[in-house]
């Protein structure tokens, strides 16, 4: 597994590199650059953003600036300097990334928390009363807009409750390193992530409760209660077991997606992420931390897909993959 | 020809600005022609009405007020005054940072902040010199000197910072001297002379202009002691520029969270006096939410935005709105040709029909601007009369009109003298030169707004006979559009376009309406030339002669209407009951929320106000 694991890896290279040359040439080709902006500013001449286009080598041809970029990647580890927040677009992710990857890892706990029950529950008393209640959450959950729910959580649990901060990632007070910083974080992540977890679920659970439905009358299962296994080992030894395989295999995909960041949730939470960032990074084309963005989501949906395959020869010693 | 600046003698600057004639007829006044012409004197006195502009004045017991950035992005972070550009870095900046010399009335460079100043115009020199009796300290205790702001324009100047603080407008690079220290072959301005052990700077140009006392050159130090020894190339990305700051303002910087949140404490040693308040928090919040989010007093003071001001006018209970004036102007530009950006000069397009006369005040007076003022943004915007603004103070002309009525009559008649025929059955009016049906493409970018104005303006347009189509058939993106008008991609192809400008304190018009990238009309006359070099030229010096001047072009502007004011505004400030002695109005008159004031503000509860 480990030679495929690093052929795996190796495959990735020329995949982001040809991701990176269409990026660049995409981004090339949008009107307007960082500097953009700064037309609207009367205080600060065109021939002086010409001139700082110049310096920045902004007006050089896209292959020219293609190259820089690249070999300043590939060389030094250095992903360009971020125009609109002036500092290395690296440091400017470097910071989301870590609010994302807490606020991903809080929101995939709860989700799986939430819907492997629920998934469970739902396929074993297919078509009860409690299978029906859960068809209904998931059916409003589905039917119901990321900005919608999120805003609702909002005005109910953050405005008029007052259960949770209606705002940011931490208390402006809160010391870093200390036991009341983490709690403060958690205070602050708890209503965003239970929001996206919330609508994370629906997918799991209606996967989940065919997989139960459709182990229950297999024949493995049949023969296995002809044997007089009893049904709370039938369910889980054989059923759960088969069921939540496939489940395991998306862990990769779901934390990848989670980690490119949920622009809605952070927008409206006022969360500062990657989601919010990579956004941010196309209004005000600032193509270098886009870019940069761009080639971390597609060398993390690479590794997604890697890890997802990795799981699933943990989970089934059965599968390997070649 | 040495003389100490004597503050322009107009005391009455935004009171006489607002008590404009609703429906006057100046030199370049137009009849209202039986129209409902809302004038923008009526509007701002029941503004004034409904707004106050300050909280009640009285003692407080301290605390730390919640201050909120209303934005829909976190901000960039980026505290060192030589870099950072964003508005949202700007206002934070300021609570930090102190400029050396304040505006008077007129916004003019005064003699009320920690410096005055002098000027010789034979000897192009501007002079600060601090007041004998002002102490101003870093917020580590050294004392600031002139060599700070000398630091700081070496910052700005140096080739290895890239700021964009480096240009004209700030006269940044128009100082003597300043190309050798780019190049390397000095190591020092030579154009900027620190004398009296630190207590006055000389800043000598080729020759000055009365613009530059309007916020004309830098005024904002730098603490030296601090960045000695540091490369330039080092200064935009070091910790001393984003998260170890070090100011001369009412607060010190105690620390941030990225992006997100700023809290400051009160400097004791602040040149005015120790501030009331023990701190501020300074936080972003999404725009859709500050209204929730004052409701249930998570903020204390907020720019609040305008579009959702009905929403909450009447339930911010626990809250007061005061109101101040905005630098936003809206126009109505028209395109007149091409820029050649190599030669800086205009290529007029002698086949564009934007040409003619007729069809550009056509387009004004069927223009209604009146009724969204109201029905979209509550009352918080004004048709504009004239090309300068209130907040310009007694350079606004108060006896026109201009195209602020909304006429179909008058746009009519005018067209239909002109000879565009528009024959009966027929949609639309046919071209006064070629007799055929012809389209007048606007280019408008897309934001909350333009869809519901576009649909509104272009059915007024057609009531006149005027064929008004969407560039590209839709609303543009924000920075193509930028791009489009200012690299003119459009060839000719727009007509007419929507745009705004938020002025500054220098009301000199040539980076907006000179031969420049910025003016993107391409449109240069005569007559706006001569007005413009007269602007510019020593005999502005006399201050009733420069008011003239600023009117003529005010008149010039309505006459050949290369472009048409359309709205100026209000800012709101939503300010919670528990924040005493917050005031917009200074004491020289200027209503804007004021560095020196605001060392006053003050809490009367430990605790926010809740709406009922």
């Amino acid at each position: 597994m480990h030679k495929t694991i690093i052929r795996r890896l190796l495959i990735m290279i020329p995949q982001l590199f040809a991701i990176s040359v269409l990026m660049f040439a995409i981004a090339y080709n949008i009107p307007g650059d960082a500097l953009t902006g700064l037309t609207e500013n009367p205080a600060i001449t065109y021939e002086r953003i010409q001139e700082m286009r110049y310096e920045l080598g902004l007006l050089d041809p896209w292959p020219m600036q293609y190259g820089r970029w690249i070999s300043g990647i590939v060389l030094r580890g250095d992903f360009g300097f971020s125009i609109t927040h002036s500092r290395p677009a690296i440091e400017v992710i470097g910071e989301r990334a870590s609010n994302t990857f807490q606020l991903a890892l809080l929101t995939t706990v709860l989700t799986y928390a939430i819907a492997l029950p629920l998934g469970i529950i739902a396929g074993r008393y297919n078509d009860k009363f409690i299978d029906r209640v859960i068809g209904v959450y998931t059916y409003l959950a589905m039917a119901m807009p990321t900005i919608v729910f999120a805003l609702i959580n909002l005005l109910i649990f953050g405005f008029r409750l007052q259960w949770f901060p209606i705002r940011g990632s931490v208390y402006i007070n809160a010391v870093p390193g200390t036991f009341d910083f983490f709690l403060s974080r958690m205070h602050h992540m708890i209503l965003p992530a239970i929001t996206a977890a919330l609508l994370a679920t629906i997918g799991i659970i209606q996967y989940l409760r065919g997989e139960i439905i459709r182990y229950k009358s297999s024949d493995f299962v049949t023969t296995a209660r002809s044997k007089g296994v009893p049904e709370r080992k039938l369910y889980t030894r054989h059923i759960f077991r088969n069921a939540l395989i496939p489940m395991a295999s998306n862990i990769g995909f779901i934390i990848v997606g989670l980690l490119a960041g949920a622009i809605f949730i952070e927008t409206i939470f006022s969360f500062p992420g990657m989601g919010r960032l990579f956004l941010d990074s196309i209004t005000l084309r600032d193509f270098t931390t886009a870019n940069a963005l761009i080639m971390l989501f597609a060398a993390l949906t690479a590794i997604g897909a890697l890890l997802s395959d990795i799981i699933l020869t943990i989970v089934d010693p059965r599968i390997r993959i070649k | 020809m040495r003389k100490r600046f004597l503050t322009l003698g107009v005391t009455t600057l935004l009171l006489a600005s607002l008590v404009l004639s609703a429906c006057g007829i100046g030199g370049g006044g137009q009849a209202a022609a039986g129209t409902e012409a809302v004038g923008m004197a009526a509007a701002m006195a029941a503004l004034q009405e409904r707004f106050p502009v300050e909280m009640p004045r009285q003692e407080g017991v301290g605390g730390t007020l919640n201050f909120a950035l209303a934005i829909t992005s976190p901000f960039a972070g980026m505290f060192n005054p030589a870099f950072s550009i964003t508005a949202d870095d700007g206002t934070i900046n300021d609570f930090m940072f102190e400029n050396l010399l304040h505006v008077n009335a007129g916004n003019m460079y005064g003699h009320n902040g920690p410096a005055w100043y002098e000027f010789d115009v034979e000897a192009g020199t501007i002079t600060l010199h601090f007041h004998e009796d002002t102490a101003m300290y870093w917020h580590d205790g050294v004392p600031v000197t002139m060599y700070d702001l000398e630091f700081a324009v070496m910052t700005i100047a140096h080739p290895d910072t890239f700021s964009d603080r480096f240009g004209p407008a700030m006269n940044t690079s128009t100082i003597l001297g300043v190309d050798e220290f780019r190049d390397g072959t000095r190591d020092y301005i030579s154009g900027i002379r620190v004398f009296n052990d630190g207590r006055s700077l000389e800043y000598s140009f080729e020759s000055i202009a009365p613009s530059m006392l309007f916020g004309g050159i830098w005024v904002r130090p730098i603490p030296r002691h601090r960045w000695e020894g540091i490369p330039f190339v080092e200064h935009r990305d070091h910790p001393y520029s984003r998260s170890d700051i070090v100011g001369n303002g009412a607060f010190m910087f105690s620390h941030t969270i990225p992006g997100e949140a700023v809290s400051l404490v009160a400097n004791p040693n602040f040149w005015l006096g120790a501030p009331a308040l023990d701190g501020i928090n300074i936080a972003q919040i999404h725009t859709d939410l500050i209204g929730e989010a004052l409701l249930i007093g998570e903020f204390d003071a907020v720019n609040f935005p305008t579009g959702i001001l009905s929403d909450y006018e009447e339930r911010f209970t626990n809250g007061t709105w005061v109101s101040t004036l905005d630098r936003r102007f809206d126009f109505l530009g028209f395109r007149f040709g091409f820029m050649d950006h190599d030669t800086q000069t205009f290529i007029p397009n002698p086949d564009t029909i934007i040409n003619c006369i007729y069809l550009r005040r056509a387009l004004g007076y069927a223009r209604d601007d009146i009724t969204p003022s109201t029905t979209i943004f509550g009352d918080t915007r004004f048709p504009l009369a004239t090309t300068m603004i209130p907040w310009q103070g007694h350079f606004m002309r108060e006896d026109m009109t201009g195209f602020s009525i909304f006429d179909l009559d008058l746009a009519n008649q005018i067209l239909d003298d002109a000879g565009y025929e528009w024959r009966e059955g027929e949609p639309f009016r046919r071209h006064k030169d070629t007799g055929e049906f012809f389209e007048i493409v606007w280019a408008i970018h897309e934001n909350a707004t333009n869809p519901l104005l576009v649909p509104h303006h272009t059915q007024n347009w057609a009531a006149a006979g005027l064929n008004v189509v969407l560039y590209q058939g839709g609303l543009m993106e924000f920075n193509d559009r930028l791009e489009t008008l200012t690299h003119d991609l459009d060839e000719g192809v727009i007509h007419i376009y929507d745009s705004a400008w938020l002025k500054g304190t220098n009301p000199n018009p040539r980076a907006l309406w000179g031969v420049s990238a910025h003016n993107d009309t391409r449109y240069q006359s005569p007559r706006l030339d001569a007005i413009l070099d007269a602007i510019d030229s020593e005999l502005a010096w006399d201050e009733e002669w420069l008011i003239q001047q600023y009117h003529e072009w005010q008149l010039a502007v309505y006459e050949e209407a290369p472009w048409i004011p359309v709205t100026t505004g209000v800012m709101i400030w939503a300010v919670n009951n528990r924040v005493v002695n917050f005031s917009l109005e200074r004491q020289d008159g200027i209503r804007e929320i004021s560095r020196d004031a605001w060392h006053l503000w003050d809490l009367t509860s430990p605790t926010a106000y809740t709406a009922n």
